[in-house]
């Protein structure tokens, strides 16, 4: 029968790090000349005051993710041998081919019976992720390692008001370990009529990159090449925070639980504006949903499990909890995932100089 | 035809943009009202238009909107006309 809401059954999550830039670009001073005298209301509202982006333009998602999975790594004391698959969610990979993936595959010096693809998602991509990486976990009975990164300031303007001031570049890790006891429930949207909200215009193989495209253009405010980041940040938002509270109802529904039920609802954080209105949409507290965007930017798919890391490592490190994670943006799309999270593995936030 | 309660509206309102009800009234400008107005509380209240009055109001009307009012007879105008393709 068809399962609109698909269970994974016999995966849990042993350990989620996190890595960022140690670089931090303050807001309320980057932000002057392109926002002028409405700067301090921007702000206000996105709740960004300051954001993490890589010092060098040759840092990676691959490079942030490593760090933060071999931390992982060696505070599991893991046995690399028996790692069994590598997921690498992302929407900025090194390059076209070969995957991320393998190249980790070799970087952390995994076996060649190793699994490796990639998932390309940008903000709704972590429970995909987890989907992928619980389903290679449960088919080999061995541990899997889901990294999920962005470094979207490679490709964001710093004329166009829309994105200049809004992204953090992160990387994560997260191990899954079969576990006969655990069930996870997932639910996925997609709405691809929304492509056009969120994109890269050019470089990919419908529109391949021509000089034109690295030329700026457009009004002031919204001038941009066309390889960088493009959102219709109106259109996201309508979309989303209509779309986001049935979408989560429904699931909660589908499991016989409602909002009181949850210990934590780890939601993608666009924006404070956003954020907070999606959780009233929801009908749950704030205090149930953890937040990092003030400090760190919008992480796109990291932002999960990087405010795992940052906001909820006491708690889940020490006990089971009752989580709802959902991702939402690019595609348009919505995904969520229903677990007890914990006790876990997390280390420290792991800072990266580059 | 005006079905739309005028206490409940600044209740919605004042949700969005983030201020106790009692600090709102129909005749404030809402740009200058608004602690740190900006462009972003303006997508919440289109967004709070559509899903509360089912009204979608172009950028257009929104911008010529000036008081909490000039908004809530635009969506009283929006609900008394066919829907937006």
């Amino acid at each position: 029968m068809l399962q609109r809401y698909p269970i994974l059954a016999g995966a849990s999550i042993g350990g989620v790090a996190a890595c960022l830039p140690l670089n931090t670009i303050d807001n309320h001073v980057a932000g002057r000349e392109l926002f002028g005298e409405d700067l301090e209301s921007v702000l206000h509202a996105t709740g960004i005051d300051t954001r993490r982006v890589c010092r060098l333009p040759t840092t990676t998602a691959l490079d942030l993710s490593v760090q933060a999975a071999k931390r992982l790594i060696e505070e599991e004391r893991l046995v690399t041998a028996d790692c069994t698959g590598i997921v690498f969610v992302t929407h900025t990979p090194d390059s076209w081919m070969p995957n991320n993936a393998s190249l980790v595959q070799q970087m952390l010096g995994f076996s060649g019976w190793t699994a490796a693809l990639d998932v390309n998602h940008a903000c709704a991509g972590y429970p995909y992720g987890l989907w992928v990486g619980g389903s290679l976990a449960v088919s080999t009975q061995s541990w899997v390692l889901v990294l999920d990164g962005d470094t979207s300031n490679h490709h964001v303007s710093p004329y166009d008001k829309a994105t200049a001031l809004l992204l953090g570049d992160a990387g994560t890790a997260t191990v899954i370990v079969p576990e006969s006891d655990s069930r996870w429930r997932f639910s996925f949207e997609t709405d691809g009529r929304g492509r056009e909200a969120l994109t890269f215009p050019a470089g990919g193989a419908r529109h391949p990159m021509t000089a034109a495209d690295l030329q700026y253009t457009g009004d002031p405010g919204s001038r941009r090449r066309g390889i960088d980041w493009t959102m219709d940040g109106m259109a996201v938002f309508a979309y989303m925070t209509q779309n986001m509270p049935r979408h989560v109802r429904a699931l909660l529904t589908e499991e016989h639980l409602t909002v009181e039920d949850l210990d934590y609802a780890v939601l993608h954080q666009p924006n404070g504006f956003m954020l907070r209105t999606i959780a009233r949409g929801i009908g749950i507290g704030l205090e149930k949903v953890p937040t990092n965007v003030a400090r760190f930017g919008n992480l796109s798919s990291a932002s999960i499990p990087t405010t795992i890391v940052s906001e909820l490592a006491e708690d889940v490190r020490q006990r089971s909890t009752r989580c709802l994670m959902s991702g939402f943006g690019a595609g348009l799309s919505i995904a969520s995932v229903l677990m007890n999270l914990g006790p876990i593995v997390v280390p420290e936030l792991v800072e990266y100089d580059g | 035809m005006d079905a739309l309660d005028t206490t409940k509206f600044i209740e919605q309102f004042a949700e969005v943009v983030e201020v106790q009800p009692a600090e709102l009234s129909l005749s404030d400008r809402f740009r200058e009202k608004v602690p740190y107005w900006s462009s972003l509380l303006g997508f919440g209240l289109l967004t709070m238009f559509d899903m509360e009055y089912g009204v979608q109001l172009s950028l257009d009307e929104f911008m010529k909107a000036e008081t909490v009012d000039d908004l809530r007879q635009a969506v009283i105008h929006g609900q008394q006309s066919p829907a937006q393709g």
